[in-house]
């Protein structure tokens, strides 16, 4: 099963109360500029920053961390590759088939760290920015954004749909499971696995053809419009005031030149 | 036909189907001249047995399925379908879908229901208002910010009207309402339909649910990639041959007083409902001076047995007991 990124959005917090646009705008605006630093002391500035923004959501570290598990196995390995692919002289260590390491590359672990580091707290923001209200609410705040409308839409379909194709392919994995099939390593189970999501495919190709159908049989004619209602408060300004304000000062002080940058593999 | 002359006088013609032709991109027919007229604020059943094109027929009738064939085929309330205006359809027929999930594609189910009126163009406090009286129709008074993928089956069925009742169409037809739904959803979901009818509503109703027929419409259209049979409830559930050979029944309470004839009730209309079984008991009941008469003779087997035998759809020797 799913579960949904909006498990909390209905607890009660600064951040669940501050308008879902100028959030959506001023966190967004925060994780471009976590991501353009190649400072290490900055990005651990960051880091924290998002931490103190986790906590005031209230969103338990606990989901949170359980979410960014995922993303971890996927940027840990630059440790191990950045290394050994950092071209340039350098003093050799040891060379096999090609790949070299040097001290240099020793050195750029540090790199690795930025783009781990950067990662993890581009992810870590994703939750109080969109896990702080319902993602019907963050759909209707991108809407109220005048992102296009397209856009908008595709947002709002995936995430209704979803849940269905999952219970979809949870059906046919039961009606397999009650015909005695298990889940092995072998080949059998690779094609079974494989002949099923090419059933959900199908499925969901013509279970758009017929949600299609319902849009036009209610006047749709490519646009969505949904009824919003979205007030922004002197709080909701203050808010994104010290958020984007932050944002900008971590870019200041990159360019400021007080801080050394690393950029990767030159 | 009779039905079609009674109620020709209560106004003209909501839909005219004339030589509807339609072939599935495989090449199999789907439906080979249609033709059927519905008058305004009649109440319709549309049968048939499964794959006999009737979700496709319902597709036609506001343009979104069409082809070069179909062309002019379909007009609803004295106007030919311009499939280039599919999208202004839902002001004259609002279509609902048989699985709610398609239907239930926004968020929240108050954009479900306000989806529609938007796209017509209604202004914003209207839209609440319809959103709110529609909810209020289907009995989900309230369910405005609930989560369609949360509701359960019979809420989502009432719901998809809802989403179709906001557009106030006039005509409004439905694909299988009552399946698959358990009985107190079923019940409830008949209310909501007989209220439509009683609104004046022209309803068009896909069911297999044949012992709710009676009581939600006025005439029963058999289709099996044709019309094969178009009357008043009762002439269509009159003739069993037919209705057998295309693999359709008649209510169950019909079926029991043509048993009860066989042990010597005296019936001349069969009754199609209970409620009005049980007029016809009552009435028999006190026209014999407060007593029924019912006896076995030696053919009464053998009348029981043709009787049976006529309703059953693999019938064997051993199904008619001599």
């Amino acid at each position: 099963m799913i579960s949904e990124i909006d498990r909390y959005a209905g607890i009660s917090s600064p951040i669940h109360r501050w308008d879902p646009r100028l959030r959506l705008i001023s966190i967004f605006a925060l994780i471009f500029s976590v991501i353009l630093l190649y400072n290490l002391q900055l990005i651990v500035i960051g880091m924290i920053f998002a931490i103190i923004l986790t906590c005031i959501s209230k969103i338990p570290f606990s989901f949170v961390l359980s979410r960014m598990r995922l993303v971890f196995i996927f940027v840990i390995p630059f440790f191990v590759i950045v290394p050994f692919t950092v071209i340039g002289d350098g003093v050799e260590i040891a060379s096999f088939g090609g790949i070299t390491l040097s001290y240099r590359g020793i050195e750029y672990v540090k790199f690795a760290a930025m783009i781990v580091l950067k990662a993890l707290t581009a992810v870590m923001l994703i939750f109080p920015m969109v896990g702080t209200s319902r993602m019907d609410i963050t759909i209707k705040a991108l809407e109220g954004l005048h992102m296009p409308n397209k856009l908008v839409q595709m947002f709002a379909f995936t995430y209704r749909y979803i849940f269905v194709l999952d219970d979809e392919f949870m059906r046919m994995d039961r009606s397999l499971t009650s015909r005695g099939f298990k889940r092995q390593g072998n080949l059998y189970t690779l094609t079974t696995i494989s002949k099923a999501i090419a059933m959900l495919f199908v499925k969901s190709y013509e279970r758009a053809d017929r949600v299609f159908y319902a849009m036009r049989s209610k006047g749709y004619s490519g646009t969505v419009a949904t009824l919003h209602e979205f007030h922004a408060r002197r709080q909701d300004w203050v808010n994104t005031a010290v958020v984007v304000g932050f944002a900008l000062l971590l870019q200041v002080a990159a360019t400021s030149g007080t801080f050394s940058t690393t950029r990767g593999f030159l | 036909m009779t039905a079609k002359a009674a109620a020709r006088g209560a106004g003209g013609a909501a839909i005219r189907v004339h030589d509807l032709n339609y072939t599935y991109p495989d090449g199999t027919a789907a439906l080979e001249h249609v033709s059927f007229e519905i008058e305004k604020g009649e109440s319709i059943a549309l049968v048939g047995p499964n794959g006999a094109g009737k979700s496709t027929l319902l597709l036609h009738l506001n343009g979104i399925l069409h082809s070069t064939r179909s062309r002019g085929a379909v007009e609803i309330l004295g106007k030919p379908i311009d499939p280039k205006k599919v999208h202004e359809m839902p002001k004259k027929i609002g279509i609902v879908f048989q699985d709610p999930d398609d239907m239930l594609f926004m968020p929240l189910l108050a954009d479900d229901v306000a989806f529609g009126p938007i796209n017509l163009g209604i202004g914003k406090d209207e839209v609440k208002q319809r959103v709110k009286d529609s909810l209020l129709r289907v009995g989900l008074a309230g369910y405005e910010n609930r989560v369609s993928h949360h509701l359960s089956g019979g809420e989502k069925k009432r719901a998809a009207i809802a989403t179709v009742l906001s557009m106030d169409p006039e005509i409004i037809a439905m694909d299988e309402p009552t399946a698959n739904l358990d009985p107190k959803s079923r019940a409830e979901l008949i209310g909501i339909l007989k209220s439509l009818k009683d609104e004046g509503k022209t309803l068009i109703i896909i069911t297999h649910d044949v012992n709710a027929i009676p009581e939600l419409a006025d005439r029963v259209i058999v289709l099996k990639k044709t019309v094969i049979a178009d009357g008043t409830t009762r002439e269509v559930f009159a003739d069993s041959e037919m209705l057998v050979a295309a693999g359709l029944d008649v209510p169950t309470i019909m079926q029991f007083f043509e048993v009860l004839q066989a042990f010597g009730y005296p019936c001349d209309v069969l009754p199609l409902s209970i409620d009005a079984a049980v007029k016809n008991l009552t009435q028999t009941i006190e026209n014999e001076a407060g007593h029924v008469h019912l006896h076995i003779h030696k053919h009464t087997h053998t009348e029981v047995g043709a009787v049976r035998g006529k309703y059953q759809h693999h019938h064997t020797a051993a199904d008619c007991p001599e």
